[in-house]
């Protein structure tokens, strides 16, 4: 569930990058939610070209799925859905971050820059810029830009397939997802099935936008299918298909056939995006590997990374990681003696089991980003309230029970009438829960207060707030480049290091919100 | 017909007819009756509102009696840590308990830091020597180091509490290993946090947004917005923007 700050600060971005007419569509998709074409028009009081329009720009930057369901009381008639995928706008916020995970690419040190890697990072950016492309556009792309000319060069086609085939194998690259699946409304006149007390099931019950989401996503397989090399080009590397019979040279011939037209299908047609989830996931490994590094030090640290890396299903919501010893091994490449990984591995507190005579590791990130979170929030009550408020806090946030504020007040150390004050101020701005029981003593008064830290309610409202602060940090940022043009030259140096600033505290606010909203 | 008022006229104005044996005269007693509740209260002392209602004395002469005993040193003022508005007296032969004075950690009805800056102090070395410590270890070393020192299990755990809540050391589960090599698996020990962890500047706790009390009426275009915001000025030092 976002909050309106989420909403507005996606709407903010679209803003940014598409402008007004854009982003009034968008508006229109976060506050009302799926709606059709119909429905916008009437809501946006646009024209509908116009809408239609905005709706093509949105789907081709991954911010709108369409999807088509049965019309409302007609099993016949269809209509076709939007959806605003608020998560994908977000993501807008974090391309440079994308971009920095290619390793050896552009923003790598120039020292550790290779061909390979420079590629690679081109190929990507023309999709984050782009939205989706074929590969085709791709190679048009690096080949048309001419101040590339000297890094890209003339890239033969499949240098550049090899490097694009790469990405798509390490699911940086993923083709798009179906443009308009359908979705099989529930039937209405059957009731709804009561849930059985206590009964767990596996079964969810889906939204229609979360059906919509996966009816549109391709099976892994599919998803992930890298792009082929062509009958020419494997003669061309010397791949020869010997084959002694005469009668099988029409069946190679239909081979090589079928195979250029699965080629030919899948550079130009085949639409392709960056993987968000993957990219999101490598960038959760880097926020862990950092707590855990200041925490247990640097060679924690870059064995959690090894161990996140070589990960059996990288899926960002996931908190459970899971490696073999080898693959762990494989990513340390010889920086550790053995002896150490695994005492480093049970310091992280791994579990660790034989599958097929293979050690397998396991890791719950639960504490991990647990501590994470709790970092970026003990910050702000210290900032906001000073060590006694974050003694305070720090005591009811480990303690995760209803404590006393005479207790409270023991343990901290504190005297009780600073506490009692202190417990308040927390209170009144919503960061602790106060519950009030009668007194049972002869004591003076008549009820004794217990606090208590709510972390899942407390989590949405910090959420909210870190993207009200990006969205203040956004504002900021837009009003700075406005003055760009009004000030003289000398201030301009002072403009750009502020708006500098400014930029480097939007990408440190979006690692919290990465932690609370996409962790 | 003589009556109360009477005799006791008779009584003024007639020396001789004063009794010589019987009960003292009524302000003795009040002052007895005082220190005797007093004293019965030893070391947790008593409210001067509960003298009043227990001995069913007035006020004013309770005030009295207690200034007067004040004076002849045979009780004295102590401070209540739980309720410290209130004035409690004890009999001087008492030393205040537990409960009133605060206990080891407090002194004069204040907390004394200097003393529990002490035993962090020492817990902290013995943890930094033993790398990873239960607080029984921890416990014995100290004894160990310093046979004199006389605070408790309990005290020493809430020391290590503390020390736990400010971030200097963590609580953890020893794995038997490494570091841990000298506590059993399983077992809750202590160690001391990598600096680094410690000074964690949060990202929402570094921008002017992290810590205003107006964000939740801040909006972008509204009266108060980022675009007029003085904090933000005052951040970015740019009053002319």
């Amino acid at each position: 569930m976002v909050g309106q700050y989420g909403k507005r600060l996606a709407e903010e971005i679209i803003s940014t990058h598409f402008g007004d007419l854009v982003a009034k569509v968008c508006r229109c998709l976060l506050h009302n939610g799926t709606l059709s074409l119909h429905e916008i028009v009437r809501y946006t009081d646009m024209p509908g070209s116009h809408v239609k329009n905005c709706l093509l720009i949105l789907i081709q930057h991954n911010c709108v799925q369409a999807f088509c369901t049965a019309r409302k009381g007609s099993a016949d008639k269809t209509v076709t859905l939007y959806m605003a995928i608020f998560d994908n706008i977000i993501n807008r916020m974090r391309f440079s971050k994308f971009l920095s995970l290619i390793k050896g690419g552009d923003l790598a040190p120039k020292e550790s820059q290779t061909k390979e890697g420079q590629c690679k990072y081109a190929l990507l950016k023309g999709l984050l810029q782009n939205g989706r492309l074929t590969f085709e556009q791709l190679v048009e792309r690096s080949t048309s830009k001419e101040q590339q000319m000297d890094r890209v060069q003339e890239k033969h086609q499949s240098e550049l397939r090899a490097c694009f085939n790469e990405l798509v194998r390490l699911h940086y690259v993923e083709r798009c997802p179906r443009p308009e699946p359908f979705i099989y409304p529930e039937p209405e006149d059957q009731p709804k099935p009561t849930r059985r007390r206590g009964a767990k099931t596996a079964e969810q019950i889906l939204s229609l936008e979360q059906q919509a989401i996966e009816a549109a996503t391709l099976a892994e397989s599919e998803r992930f299918s890298e792009i082929p090399e062509s009958s020419v080009e494997s003669a061309e590397d010397g791949i020869v298909n010997h084959s002694p019979a005469t009668g099988d040279k029409r069946k190679r011939e239909t081979l090589e056939t079928d195979l250029d037209l699965l080629v030919a299908i899948a550079e130009n047609e085949v639409l392709w995006r960056a993987n968000f989830e993957k990219l999101l996931y490598c960038l959760k490994t880097k926020i862990c590997t950092e707590n855990v590094r200041s925490r247990l030090g640097d060679d924690a640290g870059v064995v959690l990374e090894a161990m996140m890396e070589a990960n059996s299903e990288q899926k960002i919501k996931a908190t459970n990681v899971s490696a073999s010893f080898d693959g762990i091994l494989n990513n340390l490449a010889g920086s550790m003696t053995l002896d150490r990984v695994r005492t480093i591995l049970d310091e992280l507190d791994c579990k660790s089991a034989t599958d097929k005579l293979e050690a397998i590791y396991s890791l719950d990130l639960n504490a991990t980003l647990e501590a994470c979170k709790n970092d970026e929030i003990e910050a702000v009550i210290k900032a906001r309230y000073g060590d006694q408020g974050y003694k305070i806090f720090r005591l009811l946030s480990t303690k995760d029970q209803l404590i006393e504020t005479d207790r409270i007040a023991e343990i901290t150390f504190m005297e009780k009438k600073e506490a009692h004050q202190m417990l308040y101020k927390l209170w009144r701005d919503e960061f602790i829960d106060i519950k009030k029981v009668p007194s049972q003593g002869s004591g003076e008064l008549p009820s004794i207060s217990l606090w208590r830290f709510h972390r899942k309610a407390f989590y949405q409202t910090l959420l909210d707030d870190i993207f009200h602060a990006a969205l203040n940090l956004t504002v900021k940022i837009s009003q700075l480049v406005e003055k760009q043009h009004e000030i003289l030259e000398d201030d301009l140096k002072n403009l750009l290091k502020r708006k500098f600033i400014l930029q480097l505290s939007l990408l440190k606010l979006d690692d919290s919100s990465m932690l609370f909203h996409n962790f | 017909m003589s009556g109360p008022d009477s005799s006791r006229k008779r009584s003024r104005l007639d020396p001789s007819s004063r009794p010589t044996t019987g009960a003292p005269a009524p302000a003795l007693n009040e002052r007895d009756r005082i220190l005797a509740l007093i004293k019965s209260r030893a070391n947790r002392g008593i409210w001067s509102a509960d003298i009043k209602r227990e001995t069913d004395i007035p006020q004013t002469i309770v005030q009295k009696q207690i200034k007067s005993l004040l004076g002849s040193k045979l009780i004295k003022e102590v401070t209540d840590i739980r309720y410290k508005s209130r004035k409690v007296y004890m009999a001087v032969e008492f030393e205040p308990s537990d409960e009133i004075s605060g206990g080891t950690w407090f002194s004069g009805g204040s907390l004394n830091k200097e003393v529990i800056n002490d035993v962090r102090k020492r817990c902290k070395q013995q943890i930094m020597m033993l790398k990873a410590a239960t607080a029984d270890m921890i416990y014995k070393g100290m004894k160990k180091s310093d046979p004199n020192i006389m605070y408790t299990m309990q005290q020493i755990g809430d020391i290590l509490q503390s020390l736990v809540i400010d971030k200097e050391v963590e609580e953890i589960k020893s794995t038997g290993k490494g570091d841990f090599a000298n506590v059993p698996a399983g077992k809750v020990c202590y160690r001391t946090t990598q600096r680094s962890s410690r000074g964690h500047v949060g990202a929402l706790a570094s921008i002017p947004c992290g810590v205003c009390p107006r964000l939740r009426d801040c909006t972008p275009n509204g009266e108060i917005s980022p675009r007029n915001c003085e904090y933000y000025k005052q951040w970015l030092g740019a009053e002319y923007f």
